[in-house]
């Protein structure tokens, strides 16, 4: 499908994300949005990926794709031959890991982010790393995840993370690798954000020293995980692939690998900048 | 359930075993079970291929267990994992793979 004839403004973006390029054709977007998603995804702008996968995506009014049943926001996704259909309220989209293209219809109020989060669940499952439901930061040259279901935290202990880079307060990638012969873990920056949109989209990432599931309390303390445990629930912490048995064993094969490489402990906090001192011990 | 079925992963469901204890799954929900050490032997032998007093015999002769408790814990625990739906039930054994 193309649409380069068509009589329409034609907006591009091009964006590497944890070392996974793709690029973004807007037809039909005005300017009050090419210049929003042009400062969102600034940080992780890479012009220089003429092969990278290719979305053409058309802006369009219309009825919603999905209609509004607040407080909820739907996201639905299948997957079928390597193609993954993706469903929300103002985005209806496919994406084709094989062929390395894939379609985007908006909205004129919508915005790419939310394919965008699913479609890069895919690509690092099929690049053997893990889009993860987290908060990140860097601290010291030092990577630091916390992770857990909505309420459990993330976006908190990001905030209470004023001398740190935030990479993200939803989700970060993490990808295992060799670094001097040494078996590590890196966490990168993703350009999605949860209830902190405040925070500047850092493209970055650093070496995890830490994986944290998260415990609200009212005092900061680590206690050890079992690593059974902890491959559990990071790996329900992974969203939008664990739908078929055989990407939910590649999942759980990653969780088992990463846990291999980095300690996961829970992290009992309040609402204090204090826990940090318990993670610098 | 009785005796002669022969219980199986449910075809939804994704397993490691890690540090010998099972972390299960359910691929449709995205619930997770980690089980303990009985309870990852007993899913172990829920392959398809044993019935269930045949996992009632190995429970017995592997743990030094009653044979009468043995039938009353490995039947409450696969109960569990069928409702769920880790597990389903076949009438004859299912080749391996």
């Amino acid at each position: 499908m193309s649409f380069e004839n068509m009589p329409v403004t034609r907006f591009e973006l091009s964006l590497e994300i944890a070392a996974l390029p793709i690029r973004l054709i807007f037809y039909g977007a005005d300017a009050l949005m090419q210049s929003r998603w042009s400062e969102m995804y600034q940080a992780f702008s890479s012009p220089n990926h003429a092969d990278a996968p290719l979305v053409e995506a058309l802006v369009e009014p219309g009825e919603p794709f999905l209609p509004f049943q607040p407080p909820t926001w739907r996201i639905e996704t299948s997957t079928q031959d390597g193609r993954v259909d993706i469903l929300s309220h103002l985005e209806k989209g496919w994406f084709d890991l094989n062929a390395g293209q894939g379609f985007l219809a908006l909205r004129p109020n919508g915005n790419p982010e939310n394919y965008l989060r699913v479609v890069y669940a895919w690509r690092c499952l099929a690049h053997e790393a893990l889009l993860l439901h987290a908060s990140g930061v860097i601290r010291n040259g030092r990577g630091y995840v916390f992770f857990g279901h909505s309420g459990s935290g993330k976006t908190t202990l990001a905030r209470l993370s004023s001398d740190a880079l935030i990479l993200s307060d939803d989700l970060v990638i993490l990808k295992c690798e060799d670094a001097d012969d040494r078996p590590t873990v890196r966490v990168f920056g993703v350009p999605f954000r949860g209830d902190l949109p405040e925070a500047p989209r850092a493209n970055a990432s650093a070496p995890l020293c830490g994986l944290f599931s998260l415990v609200k309390d009212d005092h900061h303390q680590l206690e050890k995980m079992e690593r059974h445990e902890a491959v559990g629930r990071l790996a329900s912490c992974v969203p939008f692939v664990m739908s078929q048995p055989q990407n939910a064993q590649r999942v759980l094969k990653l969780c088992d690998e990463i846990t291999r490489r980095v300690a996961v402990q829970s992290l009992h906090f309040r609402r204090d900048p204090a826990f940090w001192s318990v993670l610098d011990e | 359930m009785n005796e002669h079925h022969y219980p199986a992963p449910h075809p939804q469901v994704a397993t490691a075993i890690v540090e010998g204890q099972a972390v299960i799954v359910m691929a449709d929900s995205g619930n997770m079970s980690v089980l303990n050490e009985l309870g990852t032997r007993i899913w172990q032998l829920s392959d398809g291929s044993h019935c269930v007093e045949e996992i009632v015999q190995t429970i017995v002769a592997e743990y030094e267990v009653d044979v009468a408790q043995a039938r009353v814990d490995v039947g409450a625990f696969l109960e569990q994992l069928l409702a769920l739906q880790a597990l389903v039930l076949h009438e004859a054994p299912q080749p391996a793979g």
